[in-house]
This record gives structure tokens, C-alpha cells and sequence, in this order.
């Protein structure tokens, strides 16, 4: 059971922010936030921003895709200690925008570059992935879908230690490793219920070079999952299990404990890069997921961007794909014994079919600062994907031809 | 006595010149009671960038700017890191909201700034250099 630190951290928040109420510099309460409005060209398919959203936009236009509000209050206990809570509040699993805990950890930092926090702290295992919610801190109106979407955890119940080495003339050198638990619920497409990722212990390592022109990244982490899928694909797996001792079939039980994700261990690993000259930006980044189980494929994904800022405008362009292995189902004998088996080999072939992902998105966008703390986006994507390959879009239909463009308008803000 | 007369009027001229040096650009202040002489331009990017914490000599740093006008800190950024303040506040968005630094504290006009420095220990503040006065000490400039 992971220890509830985020409890803890609240309480300690509470105490310190009673006794904190005549001392105003050390009390701080901020936020961010995006109105957002997207529209696709299809409605074959639903688009949506990742996997944590249970419904993407058809051609009636949404708010549900980009739309968030987060509050975070920042509490300096002493010179080193400090406390940290982020509450957000977007469209979610249960398809409400039911507020969530982000972050909620308590921070030790003694000057010496050393950071170690305790609690809830965000997942940063590629570029962006822990501030994926702030739209205002990256050039998009979204991190590339293709790259970003697949991610399945946020923020993680535990422990990061950070180390940050200064080595002159603007230049950084930054080390981190963290560990501890997952708590985030996955939507299932349209299969009832949700997977649940609470308990997975997360692991992860981090080394970021930054200079002033020039960044890189480099990162591994891995996900153990501490539960399995819920019926209908517990129902579909078991069953597979009872046919493969019938018919004696070992391959049949082996597709059956396929179907199992429980116990399995999800690797990530990633290289990013950055570099900016003048009014010039680009940003490219390479990750693979390498994972025991069919139903979270191993993927290859990346992207480049490249935007020039011309005064408070910046035009962008972005590439972004993801490919996944394409596993088969094994089904054996079972469409040749009777309506149920055939059924259940149905639902097995359907549900390893829909785990793949095959996509290219281009997206040509302009971000417009238009005041110190509130930017206006606008951005036109342009997707091309295997219509067997669904896994971003578990709504689609039979009849979608694999693309879509989407149209999209935001506005970021901090305050 | 001329010579006794031509050392005061050097070290006028030398004032003056240094004076001249930081006019109308933005500078680097701490208290006049700081022990701190001198920034690096590297130790200011560290400390305005949210990567060192500490002052020459291990005090708590608490670094400040003026927020009016505006044009101080642009001016302070540009030719500190080539970054204008959207882009500025970019990067902080992204370090204070994934909750690793705090950004540096606005702090009203030159008036306001100077008041909060005299009486803040481990204050470095970016201010108008025009406005600089006896409460503080000069640590770092652009072009020096």
C-alpha cells in the first residue's frame, strides 16, 4: 500500500498556512489556466488531447479537449523548507471536471542545489509531461498528441530528489531520480469501467543539460501495474483461459494471460532537445514504450518544431508520430465452436486491435502574446492514421477513413 | 594647494563617470549594509533565474525587481539572457506551477523597491539605475 503522503502534506500545509497568516510574502496563492474551443472535420472519430479523457470532439465544437483551471498555493516554511499544493480541475475519466490533487508535496532545498520533495510530485518523465496542464508555459495550444497522449500518469505518490550543478556562463547540469505510486483512473474508450492505476510503482531517472542556446534531455522510467483490466476484457480473459484448458491449447492460455496487464512493467525512455538562436526555436524530442503486455504496445514516437517569434507573434510548425508493434490476436479453434466462443474470439481480436497506434499529425499554429500573462493561440492540425490503429481514438468508427484536421483556439493565462 | 584640491574633483569625475555607466539602464542592487561587493554576470542569471538560492558568502538570497515601469525589467532581460518578458514568464511558468523554483518578487516602483531592499536582508533587486541611492550598492552592471 503506498503510505498517503499527500495527506500528510496537506496537513502540514494547513498548520503552516495558520500559522503563516501574518507574514504575507510567504503565503502565496497563484494559478493557470486555458479556454479552450476545438473543432474536427470528422465524425468518424473522436479527437481528444490524451487518454485521460473519456470523450474527444466530434464537429460540434468543445470546450471539453483544452479547457483547464489550476489554483496552487506555495507556503515557505523556513529558508529551506517549503510546501507546495495544485489542485486542477479538467474534463476526466468519470467525465466530470471534478478538481484534482496535482501536487501536494513538502520541498527541502538547502542552497546547495540539492531539491528533495515528498509527496505528490509530477511524473517528468518526457519534456513537458509535468506541465502538460499549464498551456501557457509551452508554444502549442497542446503538447503533440502523438508523443504526449499515450502517457498515462501524471503525477506520482512519493519521493524525487533533484541535484542541479552550475557550471558557468549560463550553463546547467540537472539530475533527478524519483520513485513512489501511481493514483490516476484510465477511461476505457467505450467499454464500461476504467483501469484503474492506483498502487503502480512508478521509477524514474532524469539527466537535463541546459545552456544557453542549447538543451538536452534524457530520460528512463517505468511503471509496474498493480491491477488488471476491468470486465469486459477480465471477462474476455477469462474466459480465453477456460476455452485454452478445454481445447488444451497452450497458445490460447498464453493470449489469455496477454490480456492481463497486472504485474507488468511499462518502460519509457526518451532523448529531448532544444535550441534557440535570436528569434529562432526548435524543439525535437524520441521516445520508446516498452512494455510485456499487447494491450500497451511497444511504440516509437517523436517530434519536431521549429517557430520564429516576429515581436509579440510566434508562427510554429510541428511534426509529430507515433507507430506501435501491431500484435495479433491468437484465437485457435474458437470461431468454429458456436455463437459464444465466436464472440469471445471477436472480442479478444477487436480489443489487441484497438491497442495499436499508427499516426502522423502536422500542425502549422501561431501563439500571440498579447499581455505579460495571457497568450492566444491558434492552431490547425492535420492528422493522418491507420484506421486500425485506433489506440488515441478508442471512439472511432468502422467508416473513418483515418483522418481528421482539427481547428483549435485558446487562451492561456497565469495569474 | 592644488593637489589636495585635484583628488576630491578625480574622485567626483570617477563618481560621475560611474554614474553615467549605469543611467537610464537597469542594474543590480543589494542593501548598503550587504557584504556583498560584486555579482558575477553569471551569479545574477543564477539567481534571477531561479538556480542558486544562496548569496556570495551563504545568506538567503531574496531577489526582487521593480514592476513599474515595466520597461526596467525587459530592458534587465534582454541583455541579460536576450529574452523578452512573455518569454521570461514562459520559463517561470513552467518552473513555478511543476513546483521547482519561485520566481523573483515584484515589487512596485524604484520607491517601493528601495524601501523593501533596506530593509530585507539577503535583498538583490533589479532596479532603474537612475534611481539607485544612498540605501543600496550598485553590484552589477551591463557593459562593466
Amino acid at each position: 500500500m503506498p503510505p498517503r503522503f499527500p495527506a500528510l502534506v496537506a496537513l502540514a500545509f494547513l498548520s503552516g498556512a495558520l500559522s503563516a497568516q501574518d507574514s504575507g510574502s510567504r503565503f502565496k496563492v497563484s494559478g493557470f489556466g486555458t479556454l479552450g474551443l476545438a473543432l474536427n472535420s470528422t465524425r468518424e472519430a473522436e479527437f481528444g488531447r490524451d487518454l485521460s479523457q473519456p470523450e474527444g470532439v466530434r464537429t460540434t465544437p468543445s470546450f471539453l479537449v483544452d479547457s483547464r483551471l489550476g489554483l496552487q498555493a506555495n507556503l515557505n516554511l523556513t529558508e529551506d523548507l517549503s510546501v507546495v499544493g495544485q489542485v486542477v480541475s479538467k474534463y476526466r475519466f468519470d467525465h466530470t471536471v471534478m478538481p484534482e490533487l496535482s501536487l501536494a508535496f513538502l520541498s527541502y532545498a538547502p542552497g546547495s542545489g540539492l531539491q528533495v520533495r515528498a509527496g505528490r510530485v509530477g511524473w517528468d518523465v518526457f519534456q513537458l509531461a509535468d506541465t502538460r496542464n499549464v498551456g501557457y508555459s509551452y508554444l502549442w495550444v497542446r503538447p503533440p498528441v502523438e508523443f504526449y497522449g499515450p502517457l498515462m500518469i501524471s503525477h506520482l505518490d512519493g519521493v524525487d530528489v533533484a541535484w542541479t550543478s552550475l557550471l558557468g556562463e549560463n550553463r546547467t547540469l540537472r539530475l533527478k531520480a524519483s520513485g513512489g505510486w501511481a493514483g490516476e483512473k484510465l477511461p476505457l474508450g467505450e467499454m464500461p469501467g476504467h483501469l484503474n492505476l492506483g498502487g503502480s510503482q512508478v521509477f524514474g531517472a532524469m539527466a537535463e543539460y541546459q545552456g544557453p542556446n542549447l538543451n538536452f534531455r534524457l530520460t528512463y522510467a517505468q511503471v509496474r501495474m498493480a491491477h488488471d483490466f476491468p470486465p469486459p476484457i477480465a471477462d474476455l480473459k477469462q474466459a480465453l483461459a477456460t476455452y485454452a484448458e478445454a481445447l488444451d491449447d497452450p497458445a490460447l492460455a498464453s493470449q489469455s494471460r496477454a490480456l492481463g496487464i497486472e504485474g507488468r512493467i511499462i518502460r519509457y525512455s526518451s532523448l529531448g532537445m532544444g535550441w534557440q538562436q535570436g528569434p529562432w526555436k526548435a524543439e525535437c524530442a524520441l521516445a520508446q514504450t516498452r512494455s510485456q503486455s499487447p494491450l500497451s504496445p511497444d511504440s516509437q514516437a517523436g517530434y519536431l518544431s521549429l517557430s520564429r517569434k516576429v515581436g509579440a507573434v510566434s508562427p510554429y510548425a510541428v511534426v509529430s508520430r507515433v507507430t506501435s508493434d501491431h500484435a495479433v490476436a491468437y484465437v485457435g479453434a474458437l470461431p468454429t465452436l458456436g455463437d459464444e466462443a465466436l464472440q469471445v474470439a471477436q472480442g479478444v481480436t477487436a480489443v489487441v486491435g484497438n491497442a495499436h497506434m499508427n499516426q502522423t499529425d502536422v500542425a502549422l499554429g501561431v501563439r500571440w502574446d498579447l499581455l505579460p500573462r495571457a497568450a492566444l493561440k491558434a492552431q490547425v492540425d492535420r492528422i493522418v492514421a491507420d484506421p486500425s490503429a485506433p489506440f488515441l481514438f478508442p471512439t472511432s468508427s468502422s467508416r473513418w477513413d483515418g483522418r481528421m484536421t482539427i481547428a483549435s483556439v485558446v487562451l492561456d493565462f497565469i495569474f | 594647494m592644488p593637489r589636495t584640491l585635484t583628488i576630491p574633483l578625480r574622485l567626483a569625475a570617477l563618481l560621475l563617470a560611474g554614474a553615467l555607466a549605469w543611467a537610464g539602464e537597469p542594474v543590480v542592487v543589494v542593501g548598503a549594509d550587504s557584504r556583498v561587493e560584486k555579482l558575477t554576470r553569471d551569479e545574477v542569471i543564477n539567481l534571477f533565474m531561479g538556480r542558486q538560492k544562496r548569496l556570495p558568502g551563504g545568506v538567503l538570497a531574496v531577489p526582487l525587481q521593480q514592476a513599474q515601469p515595466e520597461t526596467v525589467r525587459a530592458r534587465f532581460y534582454q541583455l541579460l539572457v536576450d529574452k523578452d518578458l512573455a518569454e521570461i514568464n514562459t520559463y517561470w511558468a513552467r518552473l513555478f506551477f511543476s513546483g521547482q523554483a519561485q520566481p523573483p518578487e515584484l515589487a512596485g516602483s524604484a520607491k517601493d523597491l528601495l524601501k523593501r531592499v533596506a530593509r530585507t536582508p539577503g535583498a538583490v533587486a533589479i532596479i532603474d539605475g537612475d534611481a539607485v541611492d544612498h540605501r543600496v550598492r550598485v553590484v552589477f552592471m551591463f557593459g562593466k
